[in-house]
C-alpha cells in the first residue's frame, strides 16, 4: 500500500459528533476516521456514508468499491485508497486480487465488462471527458452493460472523485487500524465470518431509493438527471439541492463562482454558462464581472477569501495530492473551520457535477 | 492438583506468548517488505516521470501503444540562459554541472507551479508546454507567470554566484500559443512527449527576438489576447519572421513592473 509519509496532518480540527458516529455505525457497521473532520457540515458526510454501504440497482456493489479503489489509486488519495482496499478485503477479495486490480487493470486479466467499467471510471475521474469516454461507453454497451448500469459506473466514479477531493483537501487521517486488521494474516480466517456479517448488517439498514424523475429538480437538473434511476443520483441530487439552498458558511456567489471555475477547467461549457446565469439571477453579480473573475481570477473578488478559494477550486480540478494539499493550506488561511469545510465540500461537489458532463455527451 | 493447574496455566501463558511473538514477528516482517516494495515502486514512478508525465504514461498503458498524437491548443515557452557559454569557459566542470542542475531544477519547479510541463532541455535552454497534457483555459497567464518566476529564479541564481569576474546570467523567454500536434515522438529507442507544428517554430523565433526587441520576456499577440489584464505589457514594433507571411506583433513583459503580489495568481 501507499506510504503515509507524504500525507499531511488534517486541515481542520476534529469535531466529535456522537449522532453522526451512530449513523455510520448503524448504516455501515463502521466509522471511518474522516467522520470527525466532516462534522458538523450538513451534507458532506452523505457520500462517505453512501459509499461505506452502497445501494446499487444495476451493477454489483463490489464494483462500486472497486471503482472507488482504482479512482483513489489514480488520484493518489491515501485515505480513500486504504479505506476501499479494506472494504474490498472485507468483501472477500484476496490480497492477490487487489494487487491485480491495482496494478494490472489494463492487462486484460479481469472480466472485460469490469475492466471497461474501471477504464471509464478512471477517465471520468481524470476529467478526460471528451476524448475517449464515449468509445468506452460503447464498449460497455457491447459487453452487455445496460444504460442504467453505465450511469451507475459514472455515478460511482464521480462520487469516488468527490470523496477523494474531500479527503485529500482535508488530509483525512488514514484508517490504520482497519488497514492493519484487513492486511493481517488472520483476517483471511475471520473474513468468512466478518464479511457476511457486515454485508448482512448493511442490508438491514434502509436503502437509498433510486432517483425518480419527479425528484430531478432545480437549476442543475440537467446534470443530476443524468443519474436518474440510480441511488447515486438520489444522493447527488440531494447534495446539490442542499448546496444551492443552504448557505452554511460560504455565500452562494462564492460557491457558484467555484462551480464556474471547475466547469471551465473541465471544459463543461453548458455547466459554466448555467453557473453564470445563476450568479446573475440569484446573487446580482453582473455576468461580465463573473466572467472576468473566472477568466483571470481578478476583478471584484474579496481578496482574503473569494480569490484564494477560486484558486483552490482550480488547483483541485486536476489531481496531484501534494499540490492540492498545499493549495488547501495556503488558500484557507484565515478562514473559520466551518468556512474551510464548506469550501472543501463545494469544490468536491462541483468537481463531481462537472464530471457528469460525460453522461450528457453519451445522451447526445 | 493445584501445582498441575499452575503448570497448565504457565504452559498456556507460554504458548500464548510464543504465538503472540511469532505473530508480532511475522507482522513486522510483512510491514518491512511492504515498505520496501513501496519505496521501490515510488522510485520507479519517479524515474519514469522524468521521461514522460504520468498522464501520458497512463494513456500509453491504456492504449497499449506509443502512437499517441492529438491536435491541441498549447502555449509554448522557450527559455534560453544567456551568459552561460561564457561562464562555462571560466568555471570548473563540477561547479558548472552543479549550477546547471540547480538552474534546471528551479525552472522545472517554476513550470510545475504554474501547471506547465518541461518538454525538453535544449542545451542551457528549455521548452515548457502549457495545456499540452489536458485542457487548460488559463494557459496564457500560467505561461507568463511561469516566465516571470523563472526570471526571478535566474536573478537569484546570478546573485548567488557573487563573483564580479564572472559573466552575468540572464534569462530570455519567448511565449506563443497556437494549435499544435502533441504526442510521443522519436526513434524506436529514444522517445519523448513533445509538440510539433509551425507555432512551435514561431515560439522559438519569438525567444530569439528578445535580443533585438530589448526584452527579457516577449509574448505573441495570441498570448496577449488571453492574458490577465493585471499583467503589464509593452508593445514592440511588428517584425518579419522567416516562414510567416505577415509581420509578427509582440509584447514585452517587464519583470520589474510585474513583481509578485498577494493576488490569486501569486
Amino acid at each position: 500500500m501507499m506510504d503515509a509519509s507524504d500525507w499531511d496532518d488534517p486541515l481542520v480540527e476534529a469535531h466529535e459528533s456522537t449522532p453522526l458516529r451512530r449513523t455510520f455505525r448503524r448504516r455501515a457497521g463502521l466509522v471511518p476516521n474522516v467522520v470527525p473532520y466532516l462534522a458538523p457540515h450538513p451534507w458532506l458526510y452523505h457520500p462517505f456514508l453512501f459509499l461505506s454501504a452502497p445501494t446499487v440497482e444495476h451493477i454489483d456493489a463490489d464494483l462500486v468499491s472497486a471503482i472507488c479503489f482504482v479512482v483513489a489509486r489514480d488520484n493518489a488519495c491515501r485515505f480513500c485508497f486504504g479505506t476501499f482496499w479494506s472494504f474490498l478485503r472485507m468483501a472477500g477479495y484476496t490480497k492477490a486480487d487487489l494487487d491485480r486490480l491495482e496494478g494490472e487493470m489494463y492487462l486484460g486479466d479481469r472480466d472485460p465488462v469490469e475492466e471497461a467499467a474501471l477504464r471509464l471510471a478512471i477517465r471520468v475521474s481524470q476529467g478526460r471527458l471528451q476524448a475517449h469516454a464515449g468509445a468506452s461507453a460503447d464498449d460497455l454497451h457491447e459487453q452487455g452493460l445496460s444504460a442504467p448500469a453505465i450511469r451507475e459506473v459514472v455515478g460511482a466514479a464521480v462520487l469516488g472523485t468527490l470523496v477523494n477531493r474531500t479527503s485529500t483537501m482535508l488530509s483525512a487521517p488514514v484508517n490504520h487500524r482497519l488497514e492493519d486488521m484487513t492486511a493481517s494474516w488472520y483476517f483471511d480466517l475471520l473474513q468468512p465470518v466478518v464479511g457476511p456479517l457486515l454485508s448482512g448488517w448493511q442490508r438491514l439498514s434502509p436503502r437509498v431509493p433510486p432517483l425518480s424523475a419527479d425528484r430531478v429538480t432545480g437549476p442543475l437538473a440537467a446534470w443530476t438527471g443524468t443519474l436518474e434511476g440510480t441511488s447515486i443520483g438520489y444522493v447527488l441530487q440531494d447534495l446539490t439541492t442542499q448546496w444551492l439552498h443552504h448557505e452554511y458558511a460560504l455565500s452562494l456567489r462564492t460557491k457558484l463562482l467555484m462551480l464556474a471555475v471547475v466547469a471551465r477547467g473541465l471544459h463543461a461549457a453548458a455547466l459554466e454558462q448555467t453557473a453564470y446565469r445563476l450568479l446573475v439571477q440569484r446573487t446580482e453579480t453582473a455576468r461580465s464581472e463573473a466572467e472576468a473573475i473566472v477568466d483571470h481570477f481578478a476583478g471584484a473578488v474579496e481578496p482574503d477569501r473569494e480569490a484564494g478559494l477560486l484558486q483552490l477550486a482550480r488547483a483541485a480540478i486536476r489531481y496531484e495530492a501534494g499540490h492540492i494539499q498545499r493549495a488547501a493550506r495556503r488558500h484557507t488561511q484565515g478562514l473559520t473551520r466551518d468556512e474551510t469545510i464548506d469550501a472543501v465540500a463545494s469544490i468536491a461537489l462541483t468537481n463531481a457535477l462537472a464530471r457528469l458532463h460525460v453522461l450528457q455527451t453519451l445522451d447526445e | 492438583m493445584a501445582s498441575t493447574d499452575l503448570l497448565l496455566l504457565l504452559a498456556a501463558i507460554a504458548g500464548l506468548g510464543t504465538a503472540f511473538w511469532f505473530y508480532y514477528r511475522r507482522t513486522q516482517v510483512l510491514r518491512r517488505r511492504l515498505a520496501e516494495a513501496n519505496q521501490e515502486l515510488e522510485q520507479v514512478q519517479r524515474t519514469f516521470n522524468r521521461f514522460a508525465p504520468s498522464r501520458v504514461v497512463d494513456t500509453v498503458l491504456e492504449q497499449e501503444s506509443l502512437d499517441i498524437a492529438e491536435s491541441r491548443e498549447v502555449t509554448m515557452l522557450f527559455a534560453d540562459l544567456r551568459g552561460f557559454t561564457a561562464l562555462s569557459e571560466q568555471m570548473e566542470a563540477a561547479d558548472l554541472v552543479k549550477l546547471l542542475n540547480t538552474y534546471f531544477q528551479r525552472m522545472d519547479e517554476a513550470a510545475d507551479a504554474h501547471s506547465g510541463f518541461v518538454s525538453k532541455f535544449i542545451g542551457d535552454g528549455l521548452l515548457v508546454l502549457f495545456g499540452a497534457l489536458y485542457h487548460n483555459p488559463w494557459q496564457s497567464t500560467d505561461a507568463v507567470q511561469a516566465a516571470l518566476q523563472m526570471h526571478r529564479e535566474v536573478e537569484a541564481l546570478d546573485r548567488r554566484l557573487d563573483d564580479p569576474s564572472l559573466p552575468a546570467l540572464h534569462l530570455s523567454v519567448g511565449v506563443h500559443r497556437g494549435p499544435v500536434v502533441a504526442g510521443i515522438m522519436g526513434s524506436l529507442e529514444v522517445k519523448e512527449f513533445t509538440v510539433i507544428g509551425r507555432h512551435v517554430n514561431l515560439a522559438s523565433r519569438i525567444e530569439e527576438m528578445t535580443r533585438t526587441h530589448d526584452a527579457d520576456i516577449l509574448i505573441s499577440e495570441a498570448v496577449k489576447e488571453d492574458l490577465a489584464p493585471s499583467i503589464d505589457t509593452e508593445a514592440r514594433p511588428p517584425c518579419r519572421v522567416q516562414g510567416m507571411a505577415e509581420p509578427v506583433q509582440t509584447y514585452a513583459v517587464p519583470v520589474a513592473e510585474n513583481a509578485p503580489a498577494d493576488g490569486p495568481y501569486a
